[in-house]
């Protein structure tokens, strides 16, 4: 199975950067994301409840950050274990800032904490996977269209959720955030 | 076959209450014949089960100038009603007689394309869906409910109760695509509804299936229709425009280059015939 | 929990069998009651040759939980043959060799039988919608839909061959 993409995120690469590697933000934005856990530097492992047309199941997931070029690029090795097979791969992401108009959709103006929230990223990515199991045996455009479905909903919810934060408190202030993991 | 427990509740109630025990685990199906293929195969393997058939939410009743569909209502009786003609060509178009004894039209807003053929004629009406769970009812425009491919607005602990059709204006047409005449997957199926004030048009919808993640309105096509008198023209524009809004896949059945060509082909086509059917119908 | 017990009414008469949940009509059909009249193609839905009919409607007993049919009215194609001899459907089938390995026959029949209740008279148009969701393999349609014709006709050898020639499926008599 291979998957690509590119979406417009409206904040800069380093909010994107480290919106994507808090566990709070990946568990609201994830679709079916229901349980998350940083269980090393850079390394999570959660469960998606995807009720699929005749299928519905629980999943285990497991993702790891490797080669993190912070905040330009990364690529994530993981695996969704679920009753219906396992589908195991890697996916690389490339964030670049992208100057253009500010933002549309009636995004409030500059920000308190003097950012730039005029800045948009342009993510990039491309990932293969392998899948294993009674899921191997459907056509593996189910598995593609659905993984484009759900990429596409969770850098929806990203893209709300970045909005959200770049509107109200600069993220970092608030909470202890395990970005600040020792490298 | 790995299923432990198959609950066929009774009632609405009983319905969301095991829902609600039970949790995202327990598959919920209502004709099963999107599930049972890939319980069959091995694809699917639940533990819990719950059947739909009885909760008795199989009902069509004429409300306010339009309908309301119970979700566990089959294809045969949506082909029988005579209240909106093209659902009842939807539904003829759709499956075979056995398969629509025992599909359901809330499980067609399911079914993953190429399959929902009704669905895009639901589309094309504005269909209402309605949503019922241990947290109560809500409303939802049926293209705010199918999300994704295989994904909708469902939460885990609702249920898909009914579809509602409101008293739309405006003369249909529904076409269905496929390698075969009958039983046949879809390649393109295209519902269109329009309304005109005189000649010239004041609505549109033109849906499209198997042509995307889920059912889709081709709207800049419908955007095109509008204002104008349906002269060639503007049908050969809103068909151009159709097929470059459209997000076509490749499968077995045909290619995403085919289906682009026969989008193009079928909305010009449904649109004439709409043409055609007023003109006679003017007579 | 585990398997439980349903009761139905088979061809006829009323039967009662344990299956584990879930089972399918089929399955149970095949496996636990003998009927395998009813046949096991693609266990999709896609092929008709497990075809029954439940309160005389059809439908595809692979897709169908047995739970589904509790207190309900099933035909198979053991219940469309008369004690002795055949329906005149299965005499036109014969008549008209509508049939090479026979393998979709049972489905044909079955639905042949509800079609020509529901219309005694059908057109050739409506026997062509009605066999939409049954494949033959073989044989192919024509001689099919002339069978069905010739059935509702009533243009068959009355009361078909002497039952002798031929083994009762439901092994009861
Ligand atoms: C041989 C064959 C041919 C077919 N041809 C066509 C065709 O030409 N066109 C077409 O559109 N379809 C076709 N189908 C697909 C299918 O028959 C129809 O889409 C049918 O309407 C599905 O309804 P169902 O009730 O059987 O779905 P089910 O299998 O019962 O449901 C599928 C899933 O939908 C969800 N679901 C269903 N109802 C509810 C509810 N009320 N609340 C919550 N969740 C629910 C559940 O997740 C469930 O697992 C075909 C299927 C077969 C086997
Ligand atoms: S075995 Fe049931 S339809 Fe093929
Ligand atoms: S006779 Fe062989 S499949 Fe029909």
């Amino acid at each position: 199975m291979k998957v690509a993409g590119h979406h417009v995120l409206d904040a800069g690469p380093r909010e994107v950067f480290d919106a994507a590697c808090d566990p709070a933000t990946l568990l609201a934005v994830i679709p079916g994301c229901e349980a998350i856990e940083q269980v090393a530097p850079h390394e999570y492992q959660g469960s998606l409840v995807l009720r699929l047309p005749g299928v519905g199941a629980t999943f285990r997931t497991f993702v790891r950050l490797v080669d993190a070029d912070p905040p330009h690029a990364a690529g994530m090795e993981g695996r969704v274990e679920g009753p219906m097979g396992t589908i195991a791969g890697r996916a690389d992401f490339g964030l670049t800032e992208v100057d253009d108009e500010p933002a549309h959709d009636g995004r409030p103006g500059a920000g308190s904490d003097g950012r730039s929230i005029a800045s948009r990223t342009l993510l990039e990515y491309r990932g293969e996977a392998v899948i294993q199991g009674p899921l191997a045996r459907l056509d593996s455009r189910f598995a593609e269209s659905l993984a484009n479905t759900l990429i596409a909903q969770g850098l929806q919810a990203l893209n709300s959720h970045l909005i959200e934060a770049s509107s109200t408190v600069a993220p970092a202030s608030g909470r202890p955030s395990p970005r600040e993991a020792p490298e | 076959m790995t299923v432990v427990e198959y609950f066929l509740p009774r009632s609405l109630a009983q319905a969301v209450d095991l829902l609600s025990r039970h949790g995202p685990d327990l598959l919920v199906i209502a004709g099963g014949t999107v599930a049972m293929p890939l319980i069959n195969d091995g694809i699917s393997l639940p533990r819990q089960v719950m059947g739909l058939r009885f909760v008795g939410l199989d009902e069509i009743e004429p409300s306010d100038g339009g309908l309301r569909i119970g979700a566990t209502t089959t294809l045969t009786s949506l082909l029988r009603q005579r209240h909106v003609p093209m659902l009842a060509e939807a539904a003829r178009r759709t499956a075979s007689w056995s398969i629509r004894n025992m599909g359901t039209v809330g499980g067609n807003l399911f079914t993953p394309p190429p399959g929902g053929d009704v669905a895009v004629a639901l589309l094309a009406l504005d269909a209402e869906v309605t949503l019922e769970g241990s947290r109560g009812r809500r409303t939802l425009a049926l293209s705010e409910f199918q999300t994704g491919f295989m994904t909708t607005a469902l939460e885990p602990q609702e249920l898909l109760t009914g579809i509602g059709v409101p008293a739309v204006a405006g003369e249909t047409t529904y076409v269905k695509f496929g390698r075969k005449e009958a039983n046949t997957p879809s390649v393109v199926t295209v519902a269109v509804r329009v309304a005109r004030d005189g000649e010239v048009v004041t609505d549109a919808r033109v849906a499209l299936g198997a042509v995307g993640p889920h059912a889709l309105r081709a709207r800049k096509a419908e955007a095109v229709l509008v204002g104008s008198s349906l002269e060639p023209g503007a049908i050969d524009e809103a068909a151009e425009a159709a097929a470059e809004e459209c997000e076509p896949f490749d499968d077995g059945i045909a290619s995403a280059w085919y289906r682009r060509a026969m989008v193009r082909l079928f909305v010009r086509r449904a649109l004439e015939e709409l043409v055609q059917h007023v003109a006679l119908e003017g007579r | 929990m585990g398997s439980r017990i349903v009761s139905f009414e088979l061809c006829g008469r009323e039967v009662e069998v344990l299956v584990s949940p879930m089972a399918t009509l089929q399955s149970v059909l095949r496996s636990q009651l003998g009927y395998t009249g009813t046949k096991e193609g693609c266990r999709q839905g896609g092929c008709g040759s497990c075809t029954v009919l439940v309160d005389g409607e059809p439908m595809m007993s692979c897709l169908l939980p047995v739970e589904d049919v509790e207190g309900r009215r099933v035909t198979t194609i053991e219940g469309i043959a008369p004690v002795a001899g055949l329906a005149p459907i299965q005499q036109a089938f014969i008549e008209k060799n509508a049939f090479q390995c026979g393998y979709c026959t049972p489905g044909m029949v079955v639905l042949t039988k509800t079609l020509l209740d529901h219309h005694p008279s059908p057109s050739r148009d409506e026997i062509i919608d009605a066999l939409g969701g049954n494949v033959c393999r073989c044989t192919g349609y024509a001689p099919i839909i002339e069978a069905i014709e010739a059935a509702a006709a009533g243009a068959t050898t009355d009361a078909g061959r002497d039952a002798g020639d031929w083994p009762d499926p439901s092994g009861e008599r």
